[in-house]
């Protein structure tokens, strides 16, 4: 292991901060995970999410309200987490619900499809 | 594995443990199943191809998840639990864009099937309308062929009427011929004694024209029927002139059936010499009483 005992200790001292919700953090302010996990989610809505694909279109949302929470509490870290979990759960969202639309689809096609085999026996008669 | 450096370290970390609450060495569920759905997004070909960058994604996510979870096992619980579920969430995205892409080319293939049926459909209809179209072309080719003959017909027809026309008015002129004369009985026609020698019944050769015309008249009107009666003079007796008389109608009668009037419209009399035109006195007055009188009535 090439990490320094001094790093390691670093790291074990945040995860202690963490831990206990302390908020002595030098992380960045996580402005562009957040964003990019609202933008995420509004694209998902685009995309039909709510009515195919709620659960992680909630998911998105709660963990963008608790992102949001956490940086007023000064939780820097976990904050640009929730954002960037938000943003996966939105994508996610989004990508299930133009899947849902696209099977759709090919069922709408399908029964079309059928019903012009029908004609086609019919006429053959 | 420097684990003597990393043993001084954990009684600070003590509490950060005692809230994860397990061993660096113990599996993390999390990873474990991060690993799980990129290795199953990595198996579809399909993720392969529709979804490179979100495969790519969750490999990176995972690859950092593997790094924590090898250098620090489980003490860096959220980041680890963090970069797993990033994984994971981008493996399953990955499978979803590879879901709809399928599904969108079962839509366009269904399209090309569907267009392909539709000018099946389509053509077949436009060759039943084709069917339909010779059909109609054959019946109103029939139909003026039809028409063609028709007016031919009508044609050929006026052209009969035209040369009946024509037959009457000559058979007209020809009664007048025979001397026909209109009175309360219907139309008579004196045929002279010219037609019978002296005291017989058979119809001189000579007649045969007048007969002719008579039965020509007779054909061309079928609604008229004729009555003939024979007249004689008064020399000889009544019973005797009676008999001659009618054995003469009968003659002029036969004469007619023979050129084609059936005997039902032929009724003969023997008057004999009790209706005179004229005096028997003179040779002139008996040779006009000498006669058939043919009566053409209506039926």
């Amino acid at each position: 292991m090439r990490v320094s005992s001094n790093a390691l200790r670093t790291v074990a001292v945040g995860s202690v901060a963490l831990a206990l919700g302390a908020c002595a953090s030098t992380d960045p302010q996580p402005d562009a995970q957040i964003a990019r996990a609202e933008t995420s989610i509004r694209q998902a809505e685009q995309n039909g999410a709510a009515e195919h694909s709620a659960q992680p279109l909630d998911m998105a949302r709660q963990k963008l309200n608790q992102a949001q929470l956490a940086v007023s509490n000064d939780e820097l870290l976990l904050a640009e987490q929730l954002a960037e979990e938000a943003s996966a759960d939105a994508e996610f969202a989004a990508a299930m619900a133009r899947t849902v639309e696209a099977e759709t689809a090919v069922e709408e096609i399908q029964a079309t499809l059928a019903s012009l085999r029908q004609e086609v026996a019919r006429q053959q008669q | 594995m420097n684990s003597n450096r990393f043993k001084i370290s954990l009684p600070l970390t003590a509490v950060a443990l005692a809230i994860a609450g397990c061993a660096s060495t113990e599996p993390n569920q999390s990873l474990e199943q991060a690993r799980s759905a990129v290795q199953n997004a990595s198996n579809d070909p399909e993720v392969v191809a529709a979804a490179a960058i979100e495969l790519e994604r969750a490999r990176d996510s995972l690859a950092a998840a593997e790094s924590i979870y090898r250098e620090e096992g489980n003490s860096e619980k959220g980041q680890l639990e963090h970069e797993s579920y990033l994984a994971q969430r981008y493996a399953e995205t990955a499978m979803a864009i590879a879901d709809e892409a399928r599904a969108d080319e079962q839509v366009e293939s269904a399209e090309a099937e569907r267009n392909r049926v539709l000018l099946e459909i389509r053509t077949a209809e436009a060759e039943q309308r084709a069917d339909e179209a010779e059909r109609a072309r054959m019946a109103a080719a029939q139909n003026a062929r039809q028409a063609e003959i028709n007016a031919r017909e009508a044609q050929l027809e006026r052209q009969r009427a035209s040369s009946a026309q024509a037959r009457a008015e000559s058979l007209a002129e020809q009664l007048d011929d025979l001397e026909a004369k209109e009175t309360d009985r219907g139309i008579v026609l004196t045929l002279g004694d010219v037609l019978f020698d002296f005291d017989e019944a058979q119809l001189k050769p000579g007649a045969s024209s007048t007969i002719d015309q008579l039965a020509e008249f007779l054909n061309e009107y079928p609604e008229r029927e004729l009555v003939i009666e024979g007249h004689t003079d008064s020399v000889g007796p009544d019973q005797y002139n009676e008999q001659l008389s009618l054995r003469r109608a009968g003659a002029v009668a036969m004469a007619l059936e023979q050129r084609g009037v059936p005997d039902g419209r032929l009724e003969t009399r023997g008057i004999g010499e009790s209706s005179p035109v004229a005096n028997n006195d003179t040779t002139a007055g008996r040779q006009q009483n000498r006669r058939v009188e043919v009566v053409v009535t209506e039926m």
